[in-house]
């Protein structure tokens, strides 16, 4: 009945089954699995859902993403200047200048779309979410200063020879001495066969 | 005209801001796909509109509000190390540290300590520090990630930073709100 | 001006939208998620490279995806979202059986599908969304997922057997 004998368990058909729909198995297993499943209906049964399955799952529509959404995102990302445009100490920067002139051209050329897309005001923050964003902030900064005190001991301690420090570039070694607080004012010696 | 005229020139002046780059400083945290986002125990995303905001209600604490007020980006991933094996990190900590060499980061602290390692990172721009990254490793305990970006001084964040205590945070990572 | 920006996110935006949509089986958080993700890519986009461009957008709406879901957890009180079932794929689906009581069948199939599939661990989930809804090659998806080729191949065949369990001790 069978080429080759079935010497293929059900257990371990079963286990075969999206290999084979998908092609991944090789000439000689494909013809063991084959084999069985020309004996054993419950397996066979079970490579026709395993079909269905995939037929179906391609089957399913890309869901298409809503145009409005990428207008969000622009709004989203005008709120950075909103908050931003106040802190310019000495006029205008070059990008502001540059909008300036061309509002004032859209204006020349009766530019109405432009004004009325500024309408749509980008939304401020609660006071709930800064109080929340300023504790985060506390954080990071809180998080850099317990780093510096571990590094800077580290400094101190680098006669151990577990201990490895490699001073930075010097144009940028003096600055994180500072930083360190209380690091000493030479550098600590490069192990670089250490440090890799 | 003049009521006309301002927003206007604010719509424009947004997609101009649309537009720009981000900060040289900036280390975008998803690229380097340290830790796996649904078990970091806190991350941190904010930016330069927040970050303003939150300078500008730190009237309190000046020193606090100068160092955010210059920052145009801060970001965090904490991760915890319990029972996680140290081996499945530690290849992540050498990828992020050779994509920030690759892309003109200077070491400018490292530290191994039993096992402990921490890799203070900064980027130059025109002889200014326009980015600082840390990296540190504490097997059994966390690995963490800080980068912020901006206008860095260095000595004024060592020395606030050591002020502050570690305070608890929201196990929920900050995400930006659609508008309504 | 935002030419770049528009082009990419033009071109990726359904992908983000329907990956994070199946994930999530959720309209509304599908919307946010791709939001969070356009806005993470006017971020970042000159730090990405553009041929790796689609495998960080995967990977980043993934990772939203996973924070929302995180919430949702924690969140008990929220009603009805753990339970929530796309309905909205099923019935866009037009089905090609004459007979209305095979039409039936099949509807009833494909919710039962979507069910499972909305239950399905990771990475098993998303893998099958990529490979089988998306369509995208096992080398791409292995990028967005940071893991081998092999391993893509693995977690396909043993997510769909999961699935092909559900299904049969649903309906034995």
């Amino acid at each position: 009945m069978n080429r080759h004998d079935d010497d293929l368990k059900c257990h371990d058909a079963l286990d075969l089954l999206e290999p084979y729909v998908d092609g991944d198995l090789e000439t000689a297993e494909a013809e063991r699995l084959r084999s069985h499943l020309e004996s054993c209906r419950a397996c066979a049964a079970e490579l026709v859902l395993a079909e269905r399955i995939q037929r179906e799952l391609r089957a399913l529509p890309q869901l298409d993403c809503p145009p409005e959404i990428v207008e969000r995102v622009r709004r989203e990302g005008a709120q950075v200047l909103s908050f931003r445009s106040p802190a310019r100490p000495r006029g205008p920067a070059l990008p502001f200048r540059i909008a300036a002139a061309a509002a004032l051209l859209a204006v020349a050329l009766g530019g109405g779309i432009f004004f009325v897309r500024s309408q749509q005001q980008p939304r401020q923050p609660s006071a709930a979410e800064v109080a929340r964003a300023t504790q985060q902030a506390r954080y990071a900064l809180a998080y850099l200063g317990r780093v510096s005190r571990q590094a800077s001991l580290d400094v101190r301690d680098d006669v151990i020879a577990r201990r490895v420090v490699l001073p930075a570039a010097q144009s940028v070694s003096h600055s994180i001495g500072i930083s360190l607080g209380e690091a000493p004012e030479k550098p600590a010696p490069a192990r670089d066969e250490q440090a890799q | 005209m003049r009521k006309t005229l301002l927003p206007l020139v604010f719509y424009l002046a947004a997609s101009a801001a649309l537009a720009q780059p981000p900060p040289p400083g900036l280390v975008p945290l998803d690229e380097l796909n340290l830790f796996p986002r649904d078990q970091l125990s806190v991350e941190v995303n904010l930016a330069g509109g927040m970050l303003h905001l939150i300078a500008a209600a730190a009237e309190d604490d000046p020193d606090f509000s100068a160092i955010v007020g210059g920052l145009q980006s801060i970001n965090v991933q904490v991760f915890p190390l319990k029972g996680v094996k140290a081996e499945s990190i530690k290849p992540k900590i050498d990828h992020a540290v050779q994509w920030l060499e690759s892309r003109g980061w200077k070491v400018n602290v490292r530290v191994r300590d039993q096992g402990q390692e921490t890799f203070i990172y900064m980027k130059e721009q025109s002889g200014k520090i326009v980015g600082l990254t840390v990296l540190t490793f504490k097997p059994g305990e966390e690995a963490a990630v800080i980068n912020i970006a901006g206008r860095i001084d260095p000595a004024q964040i060592g020395r606030v930073g050591q002020k502050l205590h570690l305070p608890q945070l929201e196990k929920i990572p900050a995400r930006p709100k659609k508008p309504n | 001006m935002l030419t770049a920006f528009d082009d990419t996110a033009h071109r990726y935006r359904g992908r983000v939208y329907s990956f994070a949509r199946y994930l999530l089986s959720n309209r509304e958080e599908a919307e946010d998620v791709t939001q969070e993700v356009l806005l993470r890519l006017w971020r970042h986009q000159d730090g990405v490279e553009e041929e790796r461009l689609g495998a960080w957008l995967l990977r980043v709406t993934r990772n939203a995806c996973y924070d929302l879901l995180r919430r949702r957890r924690s969140d008990a009180t929220q009603p009805g979202m753990a339970a929530s079932l796309d309905d909205e794929a099923a019935q866009e689906l037009t089905s090609a059986e004459p007979d209305p009581q095979a039409q039936a069948e099949a509807a009833d199939f494909r919710r039962r599908l979507l069910s499972a599939l909305e239950e399905l661990g990771e990475p098993y989930k998303s893998i099958i969304i990529l490979r089988e809804v998306q369509g995208l090659a096992h080398r791409e998806i292995g990028e967005a997922l940071g893991i081998p080729e092999v391993t893509v191949r693995v977690h396909l065949h043993r997510g769909r057997k999961k699935l092909r369990e559900q299904l049969r001790e649903a309906n034995p």
